[in-house]
């Protein structure tokens, strides 16, 4: 469940104003609230990645809710997305025609109908072992055992594109579906311009934190601590991050 | 029991024994599909039987208005991933079989399914598939918290299918055979997928196999054989290349008497020596019959084979000229990709072949891990080897009883 922008708009701006501190515009929150989220999102992978030294060393708490490298991984789940890749028929590779952004590609299924039909998970390579593996008649990819590399490139089917991730995956299947990671949409604060100048909410032309929603108190504290910043004030940093901090060591020890 | 239930066992009974597969129209609409789950992909050619691809079918179709009396479906389908879509309008209840063709012809229709699909199934429970072999390995032996924390799926491809061919030279039971007439020419083609030969024996009259020995020692097919000018120098074509003749080795094999070698026993020869005798050259009579200085390893009719590696193919001596021979060889069981099948007595010497391959070539591995996975190898390598060699001690007993036969 995603985190509430007037949620956390509110909340910030009760603790700013508790002692008449200071006040955020929503133009101000809005770039923070993007800024922070973005730094949440990415922390998740030098994260995830710490927290695996646990199962690699077989010391993780596997108990139902306090596999730490589980909860990290699940506060993924708003940003993963099974996309269809199309495919370029002139340049024969495969790429993403949505609205959002990719960030990261995660299991490549290629498909490549016939009798049978295979659904083969393709291994992603550079291209230089893409190349490598390509020449062992051993290795050599088939159906069953798909290799791909990415690549920068312009589309060329019409209409013709920016350069942009394309995916080079052989021998060619008939279809692709690449279970990605997609770049946070911005939230963004709406709002309408009351009778005597003061901004109402308006939900409508909002967007939400697409974070989960345990990361609420995160985002608060993350968003106070550049407030701070802004509204100069180095108490307010000072304890956002101490909070922040203290947060971190819980979970990471 | 007959019905599959989420064991290895995918196939019903019927679909093992008789190759067949029923259905039903559950409505009388265009374009139904039907899904077959036979362990053998369906190959589809063509529905026609008037198209020269129609013969490339794996299986018939049937269909059957009253379940009994069973006719071939003509008219227009298609199949994918192994589906049969019936492409025009068919009755409501109409009974449908998909039926792999068999020695036997099946049992639909005319019985006319014949081929050996059905066949080439049977006992197919006793291996398992590369493919289940890598999928296994990754499942049990690659992730966190294993020795194994990630490994490139192409790796696993590459040591699968190398520890394939090792396997397949002495511990599988890979062996092939092809049974061949050796022409005039004494010489027959080399299997396209051969490595190596195990045995060649000759068929006799009442399908006894004889063995026939390799000619190692006794002659040899030439690698080259360059044409010499007086001066013994090799002469040269045009472009620089030495010109090369036929070999005179093989035309003089060809053509050898191979009595003169084992010794056999000419009557023809022996009259004429007998006469010979009798007209008063009296000494050396006793000698008749008698074999002296014979070798006891060339002393046999059976005949010789030898490689010729130039052409590739064996080349048998003249004595075998028009006979019915076996040859059995080795391959290494990755001639035809989707063929590759690891009996399944020797699947657990495969994963560890494949660990202690993983874990020996990979940077940091202590010593001491890799050779454990080494000597795990080797000991569930000599297992399969033991389990391969259907050692059943019923057999055992059976030859011992000949222990008590009196030899003179």
């Amino acid at each position: 469940m995603a985190v509430n922008i007037n949620t956390v708009y509110t909340t910030v701006l009760y603790i700013l104003n508790k002692e008449q501190r200071g006040y955020v515009t929503p133009t101000e929150f809005n770039s923070l609230a993007a800024q922070v989220q973005e730094e949440i999102f990415n922390s998740y992978f030098p994260d995830g990645n710490q927290l695996n030294r646990f199962n690699q060393n077989n010391q993780q708490n596997d108990t139902e809710f306090f596999n730490m490298f589980k909860n990290q991984a699940y506060k993924l789940y708003p940003f993963e997305q099974d996309a269809a890749f199309i495919l370029d028929v002139p340049s024969q590779t495969f790429y993403y025609n949505g609205t959002r952004t990719v960030y990261k590609l995660g299991e490549i299924i290629s498909t490549y109908s016939g009798n049978p039909t295979y659904n083969s998970i393709t291994q992603l390579t550079s291209k230089s072992d893409f190349s490598t593996i390509t020449r062992s008649n051993l290795t050599s990819p088939t159906s069953q055992y798909p290799i791909a590399f990415t690549t920068h490139a312009v589309i060329v089917t019409n209409p013709v594109t920016p350069a942009r991730l394309v995916i080079n995956i052989s021998p060619l299947p008939t279809s692709v579906s690449i279970n990605c990671l997609f770049r946070p949409v911005n939230p963004i604060w709406g709002f309408t311009i009351g009778g005597l100048g003061q901004y109402t909410y308006n939900p409508t032309t909002s967007t939400n934190f697409e974070l989960d929603i345990s990361e609420q108190t995160n985002i608060i504290t993350n968003i106070l601590k550049y407030c701070g910043i802004i509204i100069r004030d180095p108490e307010i940093v000072q304890s956002a991050q101490a909070e922040i901090q203290q947060v971190e060591t819980n979970e990471k020890s | 029991m007959p019905i599959p239930n989420g064991g290895l066992i995918t196939e019903t009974n019927e679909q093992y024994y008789a190759g067949a597969q029923g259905f039903r129209a559950l409505t009388a609409a265009a374009g139904q599909s039907f899904a077959t789950t036979f362990n053998t992909d369906l190959i589809f050619g063509s529905f026609n039987p008037a198209l020269l691809n129609y013969a490339l079918n794996n299986f018939k179709l049937y269909t059957s208005a009253d379940g009994v009396t069973y006719a071939e479906y003509t008219a227009a389908y298609t199949v994918v991933n192994n589906t049969v879509t019936i492409t025009g309008a068919i009755a409501l209840g109409t009974y449908i079989v998909v039926q792999l063709k068999a020695l036997d012809g099946g049992s639909y229709g005319a019985r006319n399914a014949t081929g050996e699909t059905v066949e080439e199934n049977y006992g197919g429970y006793s291996y398992i598939t590369i493919g289940d072999i890598i999928d296994n390995f990754m499942v049990g032996y690659v992730g966190d918290g294993k020795l194994i924390q990630t490994c490139k799926k192409s790796d696993v491809v590459f040591h699968v299918k190398r520890g394939m061919q090792e396997f397949s030279y002495d511990t599988l039971k890979s062996i092939k055979s092809q049974e061949l007439n050796i022409p005039p020419s004494l010489a027959v083609i080399l299997p396209q997928d051969y490595v190596n030969y195990v045995r060649i024996s000759s068929i006799d009259q009442l399908g006894v196999k004889r063995i026939i020995y390799p000619a190692n020692n006794l002659t040899i097919s030439p690698y080259e054989m360059p044409l010499q000018d007086n001066a013994g120098q090799p002469t040269q074509d045009n472009f620089g290349d030495n010109l090369e003749g036929t070999s005179i080795t093989e035309e003089r094999w060809a053509n050898a008497n191979d009595r003169f070698i084992t010794g056999t026993f000419n009557n023809a020869n022996f009259e004429a020596f007998f006469d010979f005798m009798q007209d008063g050259y009296g000494y050396g009579l006793d000698a008749y019959g008698r074999r002296y200085g014979l070798d006891p390893a060339l002393s046999q009719i059976n005949g010789w084979f030898n490689m010729n590696e130039r052409e590739g193919k064996v080349a048998f001596s003249s004595n075998l000229a028009n006979r019915l021979i076996v040859l059995e060889y080795i391959s290494d069981g990755l001639a035809y990709d989707l063929d590759s099948r690891v009996p399944k007595m020797a699947e657990d010497a495969m994963y560890s072949h494949l660990l202690y391959s993983i874990l020996s070539t990979r940077a940091g591995t202590p010593e001491g891990i890799v050779q454990r996975f080494k000597r795990d190898r080797s000991a569930k390598l000599r297992n399969a080897k033991i389990r391969l060699s259907n050692i059943k001690l019923d057999e055992i007993v059976q030859v011992m009883r000949g222990k008590s036969k009196w030899i003179k």
